[in-house]
C-alpha cells in the first residue's frame, strides 16, 4: 500500500516529476561530493604518511651528521646537519601557521615544501589538518607532530651547544672535549630515540585513521545512496500512481461530461427533427429553413462532441479495441449506404470497385468508424465528382482504397493532414465544417488494430487517395 | 404493442412519449432502474428500451435483472444511451451483455422515428437482432 502523502497528491504533476529529478540530481551531486571528498580525504592521509617518511628519515640524517660532526669536526658535516634539520622545521612552520585563526597560506604552503612534500599535495595537507584537527585520530597524530617538533628543538638546542663546544674548544685535549661532548650526544641519542617513538606512533594513528575514514565515508555513501535512492524510487512510484488516477478520473470526466453535453443535444436533435416531420403539428413554411439550419448544427456539435470523446479516450489509453474475425465488404456496404443520403445531395457517385472477401482482424465499430469518416470526406470533397472504394491484398495485409475526384492534398499540406485539428482549406470552398479530427482518430484507431491508415496519392486537381490497412485473419470465409 | 422506456431525462422521455403514441404504439416510462423493473413485470411490454447512465441502479444492472426474471426474460431489450460502447460506464462493465441485447442504440445518432422504425422493425421480426451502432 502506498501512503497516503496529501501534499504529493495535490502537486502539479509537473511538480511531481521536478521531485523526482530533483531526487535525482541530489543523488548525482552528493555522488560527486562524495567522490571528490573522499578521494581528498585519501590523497591527504597519503600525503601526510608520505610527509611523515621525509621528516623522519631527515631527523635520523640530521642526527646521524651531528654525531658524525661531534667526531670530524669538520664544519661540513654540521651544515649538512642543519641542512637536513630544515624538513621537520619547515613542517612546523606549517603546523604553527595552520594553528592561527587567520592562517597565512603561503608560509604554509612554503613550509610544507621546505618539508619536501610535492607543491600538488600542500592544499590536500592543508585541508585535512584544517578539517580533521579536532576529531579521533588526526587530534592524536597532530599531538605526535608536536611533541616531534618539541624534540626537534631540543636537538637543535644540543646542536648548536656541541657546536659552540666544537668551536670554542681552543686548546682543550681530547679527552677533555670529549668529556664535555658525551653527554650532549648521549642527550642526541635519548631525543632520537624518543623521536623514533613519536615518529611511529604518528605513522601508526594516520593508517588507523585512513582505515576510520574510509570506512566511515563508505557507510555515509552507502547510507545516503540507500536512502536517497529509495526516496526516490518511492516517490516516483507513488507518482506513478498519481498519474494513473488523474488518468482515470480524467477518462471518467470526459465521459460524464460528455454524457451530460450528448443528452440535452440528443434531445434537441430529436425535438427538431419531430417539428421538422410536423409531429406537433403542421410547420409554419417559414420556419422550415431556419430549424433545418439549427439541425445541421447540433450534427455538428454531435460529431465534435464524439470526437473529442475519441480523442481524449485514445490519449488516456482508455480505447481498447475488441478485435475479431471481420468481412469489410459488409462493411463498406453498410457505410456506402448510410451516406448515400449525403452524397445524393452533393451530387456525388459512389462505386464499389472490386473487394477481397478476406478476413480480417479488427474491431469492426472502429473500421466502420474509419471508413464513415474516409468515404464521409471523399463525398464532401466530390461535389458532382466520383468515389471509388476497391480492396485488395498486399503481404498480411488487407488493404482498403477510398479515392476521390476532389481538389486533392497541396504536397506541403500533405505531411499534416494525420495530425489534430487540422483542415484542408481552399480559396474555392473556404474553411470546411468538421472539427479537424477524423483523420487524426482514424489513423489512431487503424494503429490499435495493428493496422495503418496512409495517403496513398493525392495531386492537385485531380483527387486523393487514402489507404486503411488492416491485418488479414488466418481464418478463411466460408 | 407496448413499449417500456426505462430513463431519467424527463425530457427525453416527453420526446420519446410524443413519437411512440403518434405511431399508435402504447408507452410506458420509468423514471429509474428500480422502478423499471417494477413496471416491466407489471406491464410485461412487448419492447424495452434501456437507458445507462441513472442514478441508483444503473441500465446494465436492469438489463441483467430483467433476463434472470421469467416474467421479462423474452422481452426484447435494447439500450439506448449517449454512453460511447467501451467507456467504462458502457459495455466494458461487462462485454458480454451485448449478446443478450437486441441493441445498443445512441440517442443522438438516431431521431425518435429512426427509433419507433427500428423497434417496429424488430418487432416484427424484419430485421435481424444485430440492429447495432
Amino acid at each position: 500500500m502506498t501512503p497516503d502523502v496529501k501534499w504529493l497528491r495535490d502537486l502539479p504533476v509537473r511538480s511531481k516529476f521536478t521531485i523526482i529529478l530533483v531526487m535525482i540530481m541530489l543523488i548525482l551531486v552528493f555522488g560527486l561530493i562524495n567522490l571528490w571528498f573522499s578521494l581528498k580525504v585519501m590523497s591527504a592521509v597519503r600525503a601526510y604518511v608520505g610527509g611523515e617518511g621525509l621528516w623522519s628519515k631527515a631527523q635520523k640524517e640530521a642526527v646521524n651528521n651531528l654525531i658524525k660532526y661531534s667526531r670530524s669536526y669538520d664544519e661540513s658535516d654540521f651544515n649538512n646537519y642543519l641542512e637536513f634539520l630544515k624538513v621537520p622545521l619547515g613542517d612546523n612552520q606549517a603546523r604553527l601557521e595552520l594553528n592561527k585563526d587567520q592562517p597565512d597560506f603561503q608560509v604554509i604552503r612554503e613550509g610544507f615544501i621546505q618539508g619536501g612534500n610535492h607543491p600538488e599535495d600542500v592544499d590536500d595537507l592543508i585541508f585535512l589538518y584544517r578539517w580533521f584537527k579536532d576529531i579521533g585520530r588526526m587530534k592524536i597524530a597532530i599531538a605526535d607532530w608536536t611533541q616531534g617538533d618539541a624534540e626537534i628543538a631540543n636537538l637543535s638546542v644540543v646542536g648548536e651547544q656541541i657546536h659552540q663546544s666544537i668551536k670554542g674548544r681552543g686548546d682543550l685535549s681530547e679527552s677533555e672535549l670529549t668529556q664535555t661532548l658525551n653527554p650532549l650526544i648521549n642527550e642526541v641519542y635519548s631525543i632520537d630515540k624518543r623521536l623514533t617513538f613519536v615518529e611511529n606512533h604518528f605513522s601508526a594513528t594516520l593508517s588507523e585513521g585512513s582505515r576510520r575514514i574510509r570506512e566511515f565515508l563508505f557507510l555515509v555513501t552507502l547510507f545516503l545512496t540507500v536512502f536517497l535512492g529509495v526516496t526516490a524510487l518511492l516517490i516516483a512510484f507513488y507518482i506513478g500512481k498519481v498519474i494513473e488516477e488523474v488518468d482515470k478520473i480524467k477518462n471518467e470526466f470526459v465521459s460524464m461530461a460528455s454524457h451530460e453535453l450528448r443528452t440535452p443535444m440528443a434531445a434537441i436533435k430529436g425535438f427538431v427533427s419531430m417539428i421538422l416531420m410536423e409531429r406537433y403539428g403542421k410547420l409554419d413554411s417559414r420556419l422550415k429553413k431556419p430549424l433545418e439550419n439549427v439541425a445541421l448544427s447540433i450534427e455538428r456539435l454531435i460529431k465534435l462532441s464524439n470526437d473529442l470523446l475519441d480523442v481524449s479516450r485514445i490519449e488516456s489509453s482508455g480505447l481498447k479495441p475488441r478485435i475479431t474475425d471481420c468481412s469489410t465488404p459488409d462493411l463498406i456496404r453498410e457505410v456506402i449506404n448510410n451516406l448515400q443520403n449525403i452524397a445524393s445531395q452533393n451530387g456525388t457517385t459512389v462505386k464499389i470497385e472490386k473487394l477481397d472477401e478476406s478476413l480480417v482482424r479488427a474491431d469492426a465499430g472502429y473500421v466502420r468508424q474509419i471508413l464513415n469518416n474516409l468515404v464521409g470526406n471523399a463525398i464532401k470533397f466530390s461535389k458532382q465528382g466520383n468515389v471509388i472504394i476497391s480492396s485488395s491484398v498486399a503481404g498480411n495485409r488487407q488493404l482498403i482504397y477510398v479515392s476521390d475526384s476532389g481538389m486533392g492534398i497541396p504536397k506541403e499540406e500533405q505531411p499534416k493532414i494525420f495530425l489534430k485539428f487540422q483542415q484542408l482549406t481552399s480559396e474555392k470552398s473556404g474553411r470546411p465544417q468538421g472539427s479537424g479530427l477524423g483523420l487524426y482518430i482514424s489513423r489512431k484507431l487503424a494503429r490499435k488494430m495493428s493496422g495503418d491508415l496512409t495517403l496513398e496519392k493525392s495531386e492537385s486537381g485531380t483527387g486523393s487517395i487514402f489507404a486503411l490497412a488492416l491485418p488479414l485473419s488466418t481464418r478463411k470465409i466460408n | 404493442m407496448k413499449v417500456l422506456l426505462v430513463e431519467d431525462d424527463p425530457i427525453l422521455v416527453q420526446m420519446y412519449k410524443d413519437e411512440f403514441s403518434k405511431s399508435g404504439m402504447q408507452f410506458v416510462s420509468a423514471q429509474e432502474g428500480k422502478e423499471g423493473i417494477v413496471q416491466a413485470v407489471k406491464e410485461t411490454p412487448d419492447f424495452i428500451l434501456l437507458d445507462i447512465m441513472m442514478g441508483s441502479v444503473d441500465g446494465v444492472t436492469v438489463f441483467k435483472h430483467l433476463r434472470e426474471m421469467p416474467e421479462t426474460k423474452d422481452i426484447p431489450t435494447a439500450f439506448l444511451t449517449v454512453v460511447p460502447e467501451g467507456v467504462p460506464q458502457g459495455l466494458n462493465k461487462d462485454p458480454n451483455i451485448l449478446s443478450g441485447a437486441v441493441g445498443y442504440w445512441s440517442k443522438d445518432k438516431y431521431t425518435p422515428s429512426e427509433i419507433v422504425k427500428m423497434v417496429k422493425e424488430i418487432l416484427q421480426k424484419k430485421q435481424p437482432a444485430s440492429v447495432l451502432e
